[in-house]
């Protein structure tokens, strides 16, 4: 897929318009990613769960569970479809610059 | 012309036959199956397997169940065919008087076997016609036939077709063919009846023969071995209660 | 072909998990030919499917692949043809005229576009050897082709994917151990603050009676059912244990590569053989199903312990009298959508609706059902998301069927379906929700 252009800077996604190198990713990056998924604006409850999906990303190297996503931001998953029209595994997780879940979902 | 028509060929044509069809069916047997593919619901025991077996040769039930139309069309065809080969083989053995065993005079018997093969051959046109049209006529059928799924049904129409037209115009009576095919199977080869009629359908089911192990026909023998990698009875390794 | 391939193509370094290398476009007609000839000497049920077809297009409607796409190399017998049509050229006995009649052609780099192209627009449902006179199961040779696309570094980039995280982690989605762990902490608690009790989910316990294998989704999306399944192991009293070597039902394997097919299975069997269990029992996944039910004993021998479904293990607990269900619980109107893989896969389609009549107040058959029922249209891990409007044609039939029910709740206790059949119901306007059937039994469960 075209490479992500980020203040002039090149940044490489995958076919399916994820990060191919996570270390890239910055806010800027991840304004610029939104703009992919159709969400026009990071408002602080998109930061909420973008800042959980990192650190949680950070310690285990994977997404968390859907449901624990949702307990520990407050977000239920009705409102994360709202933010993230995706969903959690797909419109969340390509913003935040986490890879891909892949396998049944 | 009749020694090689009427004597040759015939032996070479029997023995390509059935050297051909032992062939391909070695060839199956002789590749192994490493997977357990039934498909479920399947019969519990080699009984309900060979039951299930036989549903689908005589009764093609699958396709009874996908599609009537086709069912009726297909099994029009293959059970006419079985009734005038067996026809063929029984009236031509007994000349015709195989009904006086349940009682009939030899008239009758004669009478009963000639109406019986006419109408099975009827059935058997009728079953050909509605293969072919269906194969002919829907964009679908065209696009998955070859050239050899409208050449056997036109050649096993052109034996059919001989058959009646010597049933009808040419009659070849039962006791001069099986003179000849008698002489044929003692190895003591008598010449062919004398009927340009009785030649062309003799040819084209030679025709028929050979082309049978090199071609779809092989359906025949094949339907035994594929049917029964999923429908075999399947043994569980624990029987849960 | 220079366009993009739907689904997308691996890269070559991810195939070297699967000890594949890619081979060259131009080298690959000839390369495929050896491979086709190796596998018609040890799959009969590939070379009899392409001797015994007589083109009669029973299959044709029957497919919901060729019902939801309309492609008439979607017909069954077409995408078989695609292969024949090969095996004629070269393998077939007789002369070449007659090898002609029958539809011999040569093997080009296009051949292999189609093959790939086509071979991933068939779920593996096996719904046609249901109508097949011949009983041709499609899905044999679709298994067998993308295994040969396999070899020739042809691989999905999902699959690739699966089967990298496979390897690494046990499980499909790529989670390592310690996320499973923190995972299953969270849903201890999560236990314990919706029924106040201890349920435990034990992890490596030695000597439990049961070893259960989830799908790898049930610790993502789907974890009332996996929630589910603890409370039920609680009120029946039986000690269990998942594995943190394998907690993966789904075999990917299955659909397009044997060996990893394989040695899946024996991760499984040797992780319940260390932990000495009585059973292994397999979570809600169809193809998983198949593969245990089916195929371990090709690829184990004999086993201690016998492997069960859940759905069997809970028939076990229910008609002891050890679970009971209180079916007020699940008051909506649910059909059932029979997973390929459970039904003429698996020999699973009494059991999951005598618990469903335990445990809801209305159900509903959708017509056809049982060995006649359409697939999700997500089979054989057809789930890619660069395959979306493939998936949505193929799930149409499904829809459909599920729509003229009316029913609230779709029951499709199957991981690929259960990502699949939501969108689906979605892109066709069909208002229902899709859930497992362990969320139901969880939901009716008398704790």
């Amino acid at each position: 897929m075209a490479d992500l252009i980020v203040n002039g800077q090149a940044i490489p996604l995958d076919e399916d318009g994820f990060l191919e190198d996570t270390e890239l990713w910055n806010e800027e990056v991840a304004k610029a990613l939104a703009l992919t998924e159709d969400v026009p604006e990071l408002t602080e409850e998109h930061w909420k769960v973008i800042n959980y999906l990192r650190d949680y990303f950070a310690k285990f190297g994977v997404a968390p569970m859907v449901r624990k996503l949702c307990k520990d931001t407050g977000c239920d998953l009705k409102t994360i479809y709202e933010l993230f029209p995706s969903g959690p595994a797909k419109g969340a997780c390509k913003i935040a610059g986490l890879l891909k879940p892949t396998g049944c979902v | 012309m009749s020694v090689l028509f009427g004597w040759v060929l015939p032996y070479i044509v029997i023995i390509l036959f059935l050297g051909g069809m032992i062939h391909r069916m070695l060839m199956w047997a002789h590749v192994p199956v490493p997977f357990k593919l039934t498909v479920f619901p399947s019969p519990k025991t080699t009984g309900g397997a060979v039951a299930d077996l036989v549903k689908e040769t005589v009764g093609f039930r699958s396709l009874w169940r996908g599609n009537k139309g086709l069912w009726f069309g297909a099994w029009l065809f293959h059970i006419s065919l079985a009734m005038v080969i067996i026809g063929h083989a029984v009236g031509i053995y007994y000349s015709g008087h195989h009904f006086m065993m349940f009682g009939s005079t030899a008239e009758q018997s004669e009478h009963l076997s000639v109406v019986i093969g006419t109408y099975a051959g009827i059935a058997l046109l009728l079953g050909l016609l509605i293969l072919l049209i269906r194969r002919a006529s829907s964009p679908q059928l065209r696009f998955i036939s070859n050239f050899s799924d409208y050449l056997v049904l036109l050649l096993i129409l052109g034996i059919a077709m001989s058959g009646m037209y010597m049933r009808w115009f040419a009659d070849v009576p039962y006791s001069v063919v099986r003179s000849y095919l008698a002489g044929l199977l003692t190895l003591r080869p008598i010449a062919p009846p004398d009927n340009s009629a009785f030649m062309v359908h003799f040819t084209l089911v030679q025709l028929l023969l050979l082309y049978f192990p090199y071609s779809k026909l092989m359906h025949a023998c094949g339907l035994f071995f594929s049917r029964w990698l999923i429908t075999r009875p399947h043994e569980r390794q624990v029987i849960l209660k | 072909m220079s366009e993009v391939r739907i689904p997308y193509e691996a890269k070559e370094k991810d195939l070297k998990v699967m000890h594949v290398g890619a081979v060259p476009a131009e080298e690959r007609p000839k390369a495929a030919l050896e491979l086709l000839g190796e596998m018609l000497k040890y799959k009969r049920s590939l070379k009899l499917y392409l001797d015994v077809c007589t083109h009669c297009g029973a299959c044709a409607e029957q497919c919901h692949s060729y019902l939801g796409t309309k492609d008439p190399y979607n017909m069954p017998v077409a995408r078989v043809e695609l292969v024949r049509r090969v095996y004629k050229k070269f393998f077939a006995p007789g002369r070449s005229f007659l090898r002609a009649w029958e539809g011999a052609k040569d093997i080009d780099q296009e051949t292999i576009d189609l093959w790939y192209k086509y071979f991933y627009q068939c779920n593996q449902c096996r719904r046609c050897a249901i109508f097949c006179p011949k009983g041709i199961d499609t899905a044999e040779v679709t298994i067998a082709m993308r295994e040969l696309l396999a070899h020739l570094g042809l691989v999905t980039k999902f699959h690739a994917g699966i089967v990298k995280n496979m390897k690494t982690t046990g499980n499909n989605m790529g989670t390592p151990l310690p996320a499973i762990l923190d995972g299953i902490e969270f849903l201890e608690e999560e236990l314990k603050e919706e029924t106040g009790l201890d349920i435990k989910i034990p992890v490596d316990m030695e000597g439990a009676e049961v070893l259960f294998n989830p799908s790898s989704s049930d610790l993502f999306t789907n974890t009332d059912g996996f929630m589910s399944v603890a409370k039920i192991f609680h009120k029946a009293g039986v000690s269990w244990t998942l594995s943190s070597r394998i907690a993966e039902t789904a075999n990917f394997g299955l659909f397009f590569h044997e060996p990893t097919m394989r040695e899946h299975n024996m991760k499984l069997m040797n992780a319940g053989k260390d932990l000495g269990v009585k059973r292994i029992v397999a979570g809600e996944c169809g193809h998983g199903w198949r593969t245990w039910r089916m195929f371990t004993d090709t690829i184990n021998g004999p086993l201690p312990f016998p492997v069960v479904h859940l759905f069997e293990e809970v028939l076990d607990y229910m008609r002891d009298g050890r679970i009971q269900f209180d079916k007020t619980r699940n008051p909506e109107l649910i059909t059932y959508h029979d997973p390929c893989n459970y039904g003429r896969g698996g020999d699973l389609m009494d059991q999951p609706r005598e618990i469903l009549r335990a445990c809801v107040q209305n159900f509903v058959e959708t017509t056809p059902t049982k060995e006649y029922s359409y697939c999700c249209g997500g089979g054989s891990g057809i789930l890619m998301d660069e395959a979306m409007e493939i998936r949505m044609a193929l799930g149409q039939p499904k829809a459909e069927s599920v729509r003229a029910t009316g029913a609230e709740i779709l029951c499709a206790p199957c991981a690929i379906c259960k990502a699949q059949l939501p969108v689906v119901m979605n892109h066709h306007k069909v208002d229902v929700k899709v859930k497992g059937l362990s969320d139901l039994m969880g939901r009716a469960l008398i704790l």
